[in-house]
C-alpha cells in the first residue's frame, strides 16, 4: 500500500517536472539566443562612424507633459565595447551631451557649466536613464544578449522588443527597437517603469567605415 | 525608646525613599571641565558630528575585489532605517537620500540671489534646457527634485558641500571605494546623538554581514555600552555565585548578623545622594557607581566596631581612619573635572554620614551588632617579610616613576579591528586641525555671515552658515524680488510644458506665506532648513574652520578667538589632569602623614599605618607592569579607594598593638580586617573578568590593591609589633 503511494508520488513529480521543463523551453524559445542575436544585430567588423539627426519625444504621463527635442548625433565605435555618443541638441535650446563607456558630460552653454557623470560611480541599481540607454545604443550583440531578453517581431526581422533581464537594474520595462536596412538603429521606444515613454528616431543615418587605427575615440570634454 | 527592630525597618524604608527621590544624570556633560564642555556640547547638539561610516571589507576569497554584493544588501537594509533611526544613507542608486537636502537648497534660491526681471529670456532658455535634461531622467525622486530646481542649483550645492575626507575616496557603483584595500564605504547620518537605543536596530541588521564594520561616534558608543552590559551580566553572574558562597560561609560561622551593617551604609549612600543632588541639581550615574564604593568603606568602621565592641580604642582608630581617608578624598575636590569633584563630595559626605550612623548605633545599640571573632586570619608564612619589603619598594618606585596616562581615548573600549579601521579611515582626512566656533542664536549677527568671505580670502577650509546663505538683510531683499517679479514670471511662462514641469516651484514662490527672514535667528526659518541642519543645534549654530598648517591655525585664532580647537582642547585636558594629579597625590599623602604624625607623635606607628598602603600600591604597580596596563584616570580613582581603606587597616592594626591590646582584642581587630579584606576581594574579583578597559583597570587597582594591603597588614604590621611571635 505504502509503496503504491510512493510510486504515485514519483509519477506526479515526474509529470510536473516535465511540464515545467516544457514551459521553460517554450518561454526560452521566445527569445533570441546569443548566436541568433549576432546574426540579427550587426557584427563588429571595424571602426565605424555613424552620423545623422534625431528626434526625441518624452511623454511624462503624471503631469501630461510632452517634451520634444531634436538635433544631430554622432556615434564613434572603435571596438565592440568602445563607443562615444555625441548628442548635439539644437531644439528647444542648444546643449551637448557626450557619452563614453566611462562618462556622461552635459555641456549647458546657458548655465556656463558642464555636468560630468562618471558611469563607474553610478550604482547598477541606478535607473536615471541616460546611463542605461548606452547599452542599447551600442547594439553590441554580446552585450545586448547578456543584459536583455530579445524577442523578434513576427513580421519583420528588423524589429525587436527587448526586456531587461534584471528588472531592478533598469528604469524601463521594455524597449521596441527598429533597425534600418544597414542594421543601424532607426527608432527606439522605451516604456519606463513609471509608464512614461521615450521615443528616439534616428534620421538619415550615414555610416562610414575605417581601418583599425584610422580613427580615435574622441573624449568627452 | 525606639527598639532596634523598628530602627532596622525605619532605616531600610528611609533608604528606599531617598533612592526614589534621586534624579540620575547619565549625560557626559559632567565629565568635562569648562573648556571641554563646549566640545562635548557640539557632539550632542549638531548632526555634523553624527556621521558614521559602514566599511565593507572585500570578500574573503577575492581579496582584491570589492564586495558589491554584500554592499548592495547592506545598502538596502540601511535604507529601511531612513526617517527612523537614520537621517541619510548615501549608497546605491539615485539622489533619493539627499532629496530633502537638495530640495531645500533648490527652493532657497529665493533667499540666496535676487530674481532679475531683465534676465527673462535667459531664464526661459535655461529652464527649457533643464527640461531637456529632464527628458533623459526616469528616476522619480530625481525628477520630483528637479521640478523644484528650474535653474539647476543642485550642482552648486554638491560643489559647496564637498568634503576632503569623502573626496579622498573614489566612487564606484554608488559607493565610496578605496583602491588600495578594495574596501567599500557607506556614509550614514543618524537622527540623534549617540545612544544604544537608536543604534541597536542598525547594528542588529549589520550582524549578519561579518565583513561590515561601522566606524564613528555612534558605532563606538554602541560597542562601549554593549561591552559594559556584557561585562556587567558576566560580572553579576560571578558575583551572585560569590555572594551565595559568602552567605553560606556566614551561616556556617553563625555570623549572618554582619549583613545588618549594610543598612547604615545604605542610608549613608541615600543621604549623600540627596545632599549631592541639592548641591548639583542631579547626580551622575558614574558618581553613584564609584562614590558608593568609597562610602562602602564605612563598612570597615562598622566591622571594626562590631568585632572590637569591647575596646575603647576602636572608635579613636575609626576616627583617625576617617580623617585620613577624607584627606585623600577632599584634595581631589580641587580637581578640574566636575565629575571627580561631584564624586568626591558624594563620597566624603556619605563616608562622614556612615561613620556618624555607625558611631551612634554602636554607642546606643552596640550589643545588637556585637560579633564574635572568627579565627580566620592568614597564617604567618616564612619569608613573607621579604615579599612585603619588595612590595613597599615597588610601591615607592611606582609612585615616583610610573607615568600617568590621562588620554580619554584609552578609557574607550576599542577592539583591534576598530582601532585599525578607525585610524585607516579618518587618517584619509589629511590631519588638519579643526576650530569650532559655537554661537547662541542670539549672537548670530552680520559678522556671522562674513565668515565665509574671510575664509575664502585666507584660503581656509570652512563649513558654516555663511557658506550657504547671505545675511538676513540680503535674504529679505532677494525674497522680495521673487515675490514681486519671480512669481508673475513663473505664472506667465509661454511654454505650457515647462510651466507644468516647474509648477511646484511656482507654487512655492507664489505662496503668500513664503517667509521673510529676520535678523533674529531664533525666529528665522533658516534654522529649520535641511541643508543647514548639520550646523544648527537646538539653541546654537556651529562654524568649523580647518587649518592646514600652524600659520592658518594662528590666523583663525586671531580672527575668531572664541573658536576652540578639538585636538588642542583634548590635549590640554589631559595635560591639566596630569598636572592636577601630580600635586594632589603628594599633598594628600603629606596631609595624611601629618594627621598620623600628630596622632602618634612617633615615626614607627606612622610608618606601620602607611605600610599596607605601600604594599597595596606595590602589588598593583607590579601587576600593572606585568600586564602592561597604563596608570589612567580610572586606576587613580581605584587607588584613591585603596588609599582610603589601606590606611584604615594600618591604623586599626597599629593601634591595637600600640595600645597593648589583649590577645582577644588583637584577634578581634585582625578578624575584622580579614573580614573587610575578604568582602573587598570577593567584591572586586569579578571585575577582572570584564572586557571593558574601565572595569578591568578599576578592578585591577581595587583587587590587587586590597590583596597587597592585606598582605602588608598581616605580613608587615603584625610581625613588626609581635617581633617574630607566630599566632
Amino acid at each position: 500500500m505504502e509503496s503504491h503511494r510512493t510510486k504515485k508520488c514519483v509519477y506526479l513529480v515526474a509529470i510536473v517536472a516535465t511540464l515545467f521543463n516544457i514551459q521553460v523551453l517554450a518561454v526560452e524559445s521566445e527569445f533570441l539566443t546569443p548566436e541568433m542575436a549576432s546574426s540579427t544585430f550587426k557584427k563588429f567588423t571595424g571602426p565605424t562612424l555613424l552620423t545623422g539627426s534625431f528626434q526625441q519625444i518624452k511623454i511624462i504621463k503624471d503631469i501630461d507633459v510632452t517634451l520634444k527635442t531634436s538635433g544631430q548625433f554622432k556615434i564613434q565605435k572603435t571596438t565592440p565595447e568602445n563607443v562615444t555618443i555625441f548628442w548635439q541638441i539644437e531644439k528647444p535650446q542648444p546643449m551637448k551631451v557626450c557619452i563614453t563607456p566611462e562618462n556622461i558630460v552635459m555641456d549647458n552653454p546657458l548655465l556656463k557649466k558642464k555636468t560630468t557623470l562618471k558611469l563607474g560611480e553610478i550604482s547598477d541599481q541606478d535607473g536615471s536613464g541616460l546611463s542605461k540607454l548606452v547599452h542599447l545604443l551600442k547594439l553590441d550583440p554580446v552585450e545586448i544578449t547578456s543584459q536583455f531578453n530579445i524577442k523578434l517581431d513576427n513580421d519583420s526581422k528588423l524589429k525587436a522588443i527587448i526586456y531587461p533581464k534584471q528588472k531592478d537594474s533598469y528604469s524601463f520595462v521594455s524597449a521596441k527597437l527598429e533597425l534600418d536596412g544597414n542594421k543601424n538603429l532607426k527608432q527606439i521606444n522605451l516604456l519606463e517603469n513609471n509608464n512614461d515613454t521615450l521615443e528616439i528616431k534616428f534620421i538619415k543615418t550615414k555610416e562610414k567605415n575605417f581601418k583599425v587605427g584610422q580613427i580615435k575615440l574622441e573624449e568627452c570634454k | 525608646m525606639i527598639t532596634f527592630r523598628s530602627l532596622k525597618w525605619i532605616g531600610l524604608s528611609l533608604f528606599l525613599l531617598l533612592s526614589s527621590c534621586i534624579r540620575i544624570d547619565e549625560s557626559m556633560q559632567l565629565f568635562f571641565p569648562k573648556n571641554l564642555k563646549e566640545l562635548q556640547f557640539v557632539q550632542t547638539q549638531f548632526s555634523a558630528f553624527w556621521w558614521n561610516f559602514v566599511i565593507i571589507e572585500p570578500a574573503k576569497n577575492q581579496k582584491d575585489q570589492p564586495d558589491f554584493k554584500s554592499a548592495d544588501e547592506i545598502c538596502q537594509q540601511l535604507k529601511k532605517h531612513v526617517d527612523h533611526e537614520l537621517r541619510y544613507v548615501f549608497c546605491g542608486s539615485s539622489v533619493a537620500s539627499a532629496e530633502k537636502i537638495l530640495k531645500s537648497y533648490a527652493e532657497d534660491i529665493v533667499y540666496r540671489q535676487p530674481f532679475v526681471e531683465a534676465d527673462r529670456q535667459n531664464n526661459l532658455a535655461i529652464m527649457a534646457n533643464s527640461a531637456t535634461q529632464v527628458s533623459f531622467i526616469s528616476d522619480k525622486s530625481l525628477f520630483s527634485l528637479l521640478r523644484y530646481d528650474p535653474f539647476q542649483t543642485w550642482q552648486q550645492y554638491l560643489d559647496l558641500s564637498k568634503s576632503s575626507l569623502i573626496d579622498s575616496f573614489e566612487k564606484k557603483n554608488g559607493y565610496l571605494f578605496d583602491k588600495q584595500t578594495s574596501r567599500l564605504i557607506i556614509p550614514v547620518q543618524f537622527q540623534l546623538s549617540p545612544s544604544v537605543k537608536s543604534i541597536q536596530p542598525i547594528m542588529d541588521d549589520l550582524k549578519s554581514f561579518s565583513s561590515a564594520f561601522m566606524v564613528g561616534s555612534h558605532g563606538s558608543t554602541y560597542r562601549n555600552e554593549k561591552q559594559v552590559r556584557d561585562d556587567l551580566s558576566e560580572v553579576s553572574a560571578i558575583s551572585i555565585v560569590i555572594f551565595i558562597a559568602f552567605l553560606a560561609f556566614l551561616v556556617f560561622k553563625s555570623r549572618i548578623s554582619i549583613l545588618l551593617l549594610t543598612i547604615p551604609v545604605g542610608i549613608a549612600v541615600g543621604l549623600a545622594m540627596l545632599i549631592t543632588q541639592w548641591i548639583d541639581g542631579s547626580i551622575h550615574g558614574l558618581t553613584m557607581a564609584f562614590g558608593s564604593g568609597i562610602i562602602g568603606l564605612a563598612l570597615d568602621y562598622g566591622l571594626h566596631g562590631a568585632f572590637g565592641s569591647e575596646s575603647k580604642q576602636t572608635w579613636v582608630s575609626n576616627t583617625i581612619g576617617l580623617l585620613t581617608t577624607l584627606s585623600g578624598v577632599c584634595i581631589l575636590l580641587l580637581s578640574g573635572i566636575p565629575l571627580i569633584r561631584q564624586m568626591m563630595i558624594f563620597s566624603s559626605v556619605g563616608l562622614a554620614i556612615g561613620f556618624g550612623l555607625f558611631y551612634i548605633l554602636f554607642r546606643f545599640y552596640g550589643s545588637y551588632f556585637k560579633i564574635k571573632d572568627i579565627d580566620f586570619v592568614l597564617p604567618q608564612i616564612k619569608g613573607m617579610r621579604w615579599v612585603v619589603i619588595l612590595l613597599v619598594l615597588f610601591g615607592l618606585y611606582g609612585i615616583s616613576k610610573s607615568e600617568m596616562t590621562m588620554d580619554l581615548k584609552k578609557l574607550s573600549f576599542v577592539s583591534n579591528q576598530e582601532a585599525d579601521l578607525t585610524t585607516w579611515f579618518f587618517g584619509k582626512n589629511g590631519g588638519g586641525d579643526s576650530f569650532l566656533l559655537i554661537k547662541p542664536f542670539a549672537n548670530v549677527d552680520e559678522s556671522t555671515y562674513d565668515e565665509y568671505n574671510w575664509a575664502q580670502k585666507n584660503s581656509v577650509q570652512y563649513e558654516g552658515l555663511s557658506k550657504y546663505i547671505p545675511s538676513p538683510v540680503a535674504q529679505s531683499l532677494n525674497v522680495q524680488s521673487w515675490k514681486l517679479n519671480g512669481c508673475s514670471f513663473f505664472k506667465t511662462i509661454p511654454d505650457e510644458n515647462i510651466g507644468k514641469i516647474y509648477s511646484p516651484f511656482k507654487d512655492f514662490i507664489c505662496d503668500p506665506n513664503l517667509s521673510t527672514p529676520t535678523a533674529n535667528f531664533e525666529a528665522s526659518p533658516m534654522k529649520d532648513k535641511a541643508y543647514l541642519s548639520h550646523l544648527v543645534g537646538e539653541s546654537h549654530i556651529l562654524s568649523i574652520f580647518t587649518a592646514k598648517d600652524k600659520q592658518q591655525a594662528q590666523l583663525i585664532q586671531q580672527e575668531y578667538p572664541k573658536a576652540t580647537s578639538l585636538t588642542e582642547a583634548l590635549k590640554n585636558f589631559s595635560i591639566g589632569l596630569e598636572h592636577d594629579l601630580t600635586w594632589m597625590i603628594p599633598v594628600s599623602l603629606l596631609l595624611t602623614m601629618l594627621i598620623l604624625a600628630l596622632y602618634y607623635r612617633h615615626w614607627k606607628p606612622v610608618f606601620t599605618s602607611l605600610l599596607p598602603f605601600f604594599t597595596g600600591l606595590g602589588l598593583y604597580f607590579t601587576v600593572a607592569a606585568v600586564m602592561k596596563f597604563d596608570v589612567d584616570l580610572i586606576s587613580i580613582l581605584g587607588l584613591v579607594m585603596v588609599f582610603g581603606f589601606s590606611i584604615d587597616y594600618g591604623v586599626f592594626s597599629t593601634d591595637v598593638h600600640r595600645h597593648l591590646g589583649t590577645e582577644a582584642e588583637i584577634k578581634s581587630v585582625y578578624s575584622a580586617l580579614t573580614f573587610a579584606a575578604l568582602t573587598n576581594i570577593l567584591g572586586f574579583l569579578p571585575m577582572l573578568f570584564a572586557g571593558h578597559p574601565v572595569l578591568v583597570h578599576l578592578g585591577t587597582a581595587l583587587f590587587y590593591g586590597t590583596v597587597g594591603t592585606y598582605l602588608g597588614t598581616i605580613c608587615g604590621v603584625y610581625p613588626i609589633y609581635l617581633k617574630g611571635k607566630v599566632r
